[in-house]
């Protein structure tokens, strides 16, 4: 059954390309496996019965504005998503007048891992979501878990409930700010010693392939030509040494100083599951404690890395 | 090689028989490596993992490596020493993999271990290594080899083929002289009786039935993907493409590579590492032309590779339907969905 | 097993300043042992990959004759983002180099025996061209094939390369040179304008003849009707092309043009080939 949410959307889609107001609009339609969702890219309104909206629909559709520069777009937002959009604003990656702006509500969004774990696909006969339960069907019979048991590891701990910015509002949620730390698993990190980081550290990144999955799901890597695929300096190695693997993270992550809003997509995109929130939630801690800055919170401000002033903190000088 | 040939233990004794083998090879199998498995050297037995129908990486890297060094070099600006010895290969066996990666590993001979310009480390991990199957007894929501004119219990690239019993134990076929050499060396006694032999024929027909998808027509797909190179075919799946390597760098047919010096000051290697398709880097000539310019064009480069160019070269499809790149694409392009709707395209 | 991946190591004899501006250079690399020169036994149409040992390796038409037994001469155009490129002109004489090669397919000299021979370059592509002439004029190949006409084009005279040697050609009676700029200056004497054009005007004649090409993509898309307005098929047009390479041996899978690697397969076509693959160069 369509949820009020998705009719919404269905409606306020084929309304936006039929009256021409929207060239093309991004959003989630059904995939291939199970319930899953995948990105939508629809400029038929005749289309946009295909769309849907549930607590699947994790990926950040953001990314997909870089290649759409030249249309007039509408784009599903989850709250956390609006904040990748206004990074986008802010370094004027796109035209907020040309962007429509679907802010959906969200209560979490499962863990693709977490699911496959619960309910093995070659063991699950269905898949079905009710209100805040998951109904799974095996050939044991049915079960049922709670959807907040699947949950991202980031919506765990989120605290961005309502749209930084959007045009249309589809729907609303109670979802109230989550209490727990969000950088209680960094502050732990960061407390350890020097080695016992570089360990962990380097457990994270023996399990990368380089496959670049992260970097192409971050709405904010949009550079035209990456540090990693630049010749002339030629910065690094493309081996599988852990050093050249290590720095790529490193120097990406660093570039996200400011910039990273935490939304998960490098995590929910590995194909290998490497953890890289666990230090890019150590650079927004930085940004939050030295530049009093938190990504995506307003598109009028200047990021830190766009800006200088005497005052920075800069105890890292000599 | 006849049945007459066919071992059979209890399926608890496996690690005793890896032990065993142990003394005489290198022995790389399927390990528990955060919550999936992949190939690793194991030290023991019991190391292994055999309940995820397939590994998260396939078995390509033990004979195409990541990373390998082509040679390394010294050099001042007049004089240049070159070093093209190789990574000694000792006797290895590859166990545990499953049809359809072993079925993999022939394409990549079709590729690698040629007439001319054989490729010399492929050929020798080639060489030294045994390869041990395990049938697959149940599928993975994301397998699709029946598709590809294969099946669960194919034996295609294989020297040994374990098949599972439905009373908890292994049946263990040798199928060329080098899986012959292995159960000799691993000393396992021929100890089939008439109804062993019995419930393993039972057992093969069982898994090759499993799937009951009709396979795709490789000829005539290819001929199809030719005359549709220009259509409205390839419109759609490109938006979503993330332009990852994962597809890639996961499937165990994919070989291409990039050549890299890595120096510092005046000693270096030569190496080659994976690369993908799907990367814009790929084919950008330094004078800055492109000839896959956007998203579309190489996703297209890799559908036509698999399904028309490799057919034409090789006469084989280079998809052994492991569904790898199915399962783990952040945005589910789904070769399986992309293969259907070949086959419906009316489209030109 | 000999290792594909493996090069010589060569040595640079000379290096010449070929433009203008610079960027092009030749140079002429001798191998310290002269039997890896036998052994290095290629046919005009070529290429090799050489190799600056810390900066990489990349493929280069082979531009001198297979009759020049002494050395083996490449033409190599720096580009800023081309590393290899940029660590060759950065050489100097002396210097060793890796080569590795002879790779890919090579003109059709027997389809090209006894007929006349129509040759067309444009700017810095025309090395592996060169290399076919210089074959064609020895003494002991020249009375194998019928008359031969080149044209040459470049933007401006100053960016004619082998200019001494092909002003050398002009001279002689058994080949026609015609060349060209987009841009002539004051002391220019030869045609002006695209080489498409050019061969419009002279018309060279199509029977019995065989046209080779090889140039930027522009000239090579408008060269090839011009061609056919004079008679020649699309057999009878033979092409040569540049992709992104790495190995050389058809085994990275990055050159190909439908089912065709450039470097095993090509690089040289003809128009009727290149007409049948997508058209993805």
């Amino acid at each position: 059954m369509m949820s009020p949410v998705e009719q919404k959307l269905q409606t306020v889609a084929a309304d936006l390309l039929s009256t021409e107001k929207v060239d093309l609009v991004i959003a989630y339609e059904r995939g291939t496996a199970g319930i899953g969702v995948r990105p939508a890219f629809i400029c038929d309104p005749a289309n946009t019965d295909r769309l849907v909206y549930n607590p699947l629909c994790g990926h950040n559709l953001s990314v997909y504005l870089h290649r759409h520069k030249d249309k007039k777009v509408a784009i599903v937002a989850k709250p956390c998503d609006t904040r990748s959009l206004v990074g986008l604003i802010q370094e004027r990656q796109i035209e907020r007048d040309s962007l429509t702006i679907l802010a959906v509500p969200c209560e979490g969004v499962i863990d693709p891992t977490r699911l496959e774990a619960l309910a093995p696909a070659e063991k699950t006969r269905s898949l079905a979501i009710e209100n805040d339960q998951l109904i799974i069907e095996t050939d044991n019979g049915q079960q049922h878990t709670p959807l907040k048991d699947l949950l991202s590891p980031g919506c765990c701990t989120c605290t961005i409930t309502e749209p930084v910015i959007s045009d249309q509002l589809l729907g609303t949620s109670n979802r109230q700010p989550c209490k727990t730390d969000e950088f209680a698993q960094i502050k732990v990190l960061a407390e350890k010693t020097s080695q016992d980081r570089w360990e962990d550290f380097c457990a994270e990144m023996s399990k990368c392939i380089t496959c670049f999955a992260c970097r192409n799901a971050c709405p904010a890597c949009y550079c035209t030509t990456c540090f990693v695929d630049a010749s002339g300096p030629k910065w690094l190695g493309k081996t599988d040494d852990l050093s050249d693997v290590q720095i790529f993270h490193i120097t990406r992550m660093v570039h996200m100083a400011g910039r990273c809003t935490g939304c998960g997509a490098c995590l929910r995109a590995c194909p290998m599951g490497v953890n890289l929130q666990k230090y890019t939630g150590k650079i927004r801690l930085d940004a939050r404690e030295f530049f009093d800055f938190e990504a995506g919170d307003d598109p009028e401000v200047k990021p830190p890395l766009s800006t200088y002033s005497e005052s920075d903190p800069n105890e890292f000088f000599m | 090689m006849s049945v007459d040939q066919l071992r059979i233990i209890p399926r608890k004794d496996l690690p005793q028989w890896l032990d065993q083998m142990l003394s005489s090879f290198t022995v790389v199998a399927p390990t528990p490596q955060a919550d999936y498995t992949n190939f690793k050297v194991i030290t023991s037995g019991d190391q292994v993992d055999l309940e995820s129908v397939n590994t998260r990486m396939s078995p390509k890297h033990l004979f195409f490596p990541k990373t390998e060094r082509l040679f390394g070099f010294t050099t001042d600006r007049q004089q240049v020493d070159l070093d093209g010895q190789r990574e000694d290969i000792p006797p290895r066996v590859l166990f545990g993999l499953r049809p359809c990666d072993a079925r993999a590993v022939t394409m990549l001979d079709q590729v690698f271990d040629t007439d001319i310009f054989r490729d010399t480390s492929y050929v020798v991990r080639r060489q030294a290594t045994t390869i041990v199957t395990l049938a697959c007894n149940r599928l993975a929501a994301s397998c699709f080899c029946t598709r590809l004119g294969s099946n669960p219990a194919d034996t295609v690239g294989s020297d040994v083929i374990i098949v599972e019993l439905p009373d908890n134990r292994l049946a263990i076929q040798p199928l060329t002289s080098k899986g012959q050499d292995l159960l000799k060396t691993a000393d396992l006694p021929v100890s089939a009786t008439a109804p062993d032999i019995e419930a393993f024929a039972q057992a093969i027909h069982t898994a090759q039935n499993a799937d009951s998808t009709e396979p795709i027509d490789p000829d005539q797909l290819a001929r199809k993907l030719t005359t549709i190179y220009e259509s409205d075919f390839w419109d759609h799946d490109h938006q979503r493409c993330l332009a990852c390597g994962t597809c890639t760098y996961l499937c165990p047919t994919c070989h291409c590579f990039d050549i890299a010096d890595e120096a510092k000051d005046t000693t270096g290697q030569r190496v080659r590492n994976w690369d993908s398709c799907m990367f814009g880097l790929f084919t950008l000539h330094a004078s800055g032309h492109n000839p896959r310019p956007v998203q579309k064009h190489r996703l297209r480069q890799r559908i036509m590779h698999k399904f028309c160019y490799t057919i034409d070269r090789y006469n084989q499809a280079f998809c052994v339907g492991c569904g790898r790149c199915v399962s783990r694409c952040p945005v589910n392009i789904d070769l399986r969905e992309i293969l259907n709707q070949l086959e419906d395209y009316q489209g030109g | 097993m000999a290792d594909p991946y493996l090069p010589y190591t060569v040595t640079i004899r000379k290096i010449t300043i070929e433009n203008e501006t610079r960027d092009i250079k030749t140079f002429e690399l001798v191998f310290p042992d002269g039997q890896q020169r036998e052994q290095f036994d290629f046919v005009p149409g070529q290429f090799a990959q050489l190799s600056v040992f810390g900066a990489g390796e990349s493929p280069i038409g082979i531009a001198s004759s297979p009759l020049d037994a002494d050395c083996v001469t490449f033409t190599v155009k720096k580009y800023p983002t081309g590393v290899v490129t940029t660590a060759l002109h950065n050489c100097e004489p002396g210097q060793t180099i890796g080569l590795r090669g002879p790779f890919g397919n090579h003109y059709p000299f027997d389809q090209m025996a006894g007929k006349d021979i129509v040759i067309v370059g444009g700017g810095f592509a025309v090395t592996t061209l060169r290399s076919t002439i210089r074959y064609l004029l020895h003494e002991s190949k020249r009375s194998g094939f019928g008359k031969i006409t080149f044209f040459y084009g470049a933007r401006t005279p100053g960016e004619l390369i082998y200019h001494d040697e092909i002003s050398s050609w002009a001279q002689r009676p058994d080949i026609d040179v015609h060349l060209t700029v987009d841009n002539p200056d004051d002391n220019w004497t030869s045609h002006s304008g695209v080489v498409p054009a050019v061969v419009t005007k002279i018309a060279p004649a199509s029977d019995n003849a065989i046209a080779l090409l090889c140039g930027p993509p522009i000239m090579v898309k408008y060269t090839i009707p011009a061609l056919k307005d004079l008679g020649f098929p699309a057999e009878q047009i033979i092409t040569s092309l540049e992709m992104r390479m790495k190995c050389g041996i058809g085994k990275c899978g990055r050159c190909n043009i439908g089912s065709k690697y450039v470097c095993i397969d090509g690089p040289v076509f003809s128009v009727a080939e290149l007409q049948k693959l997508p058209q993805e160069f």
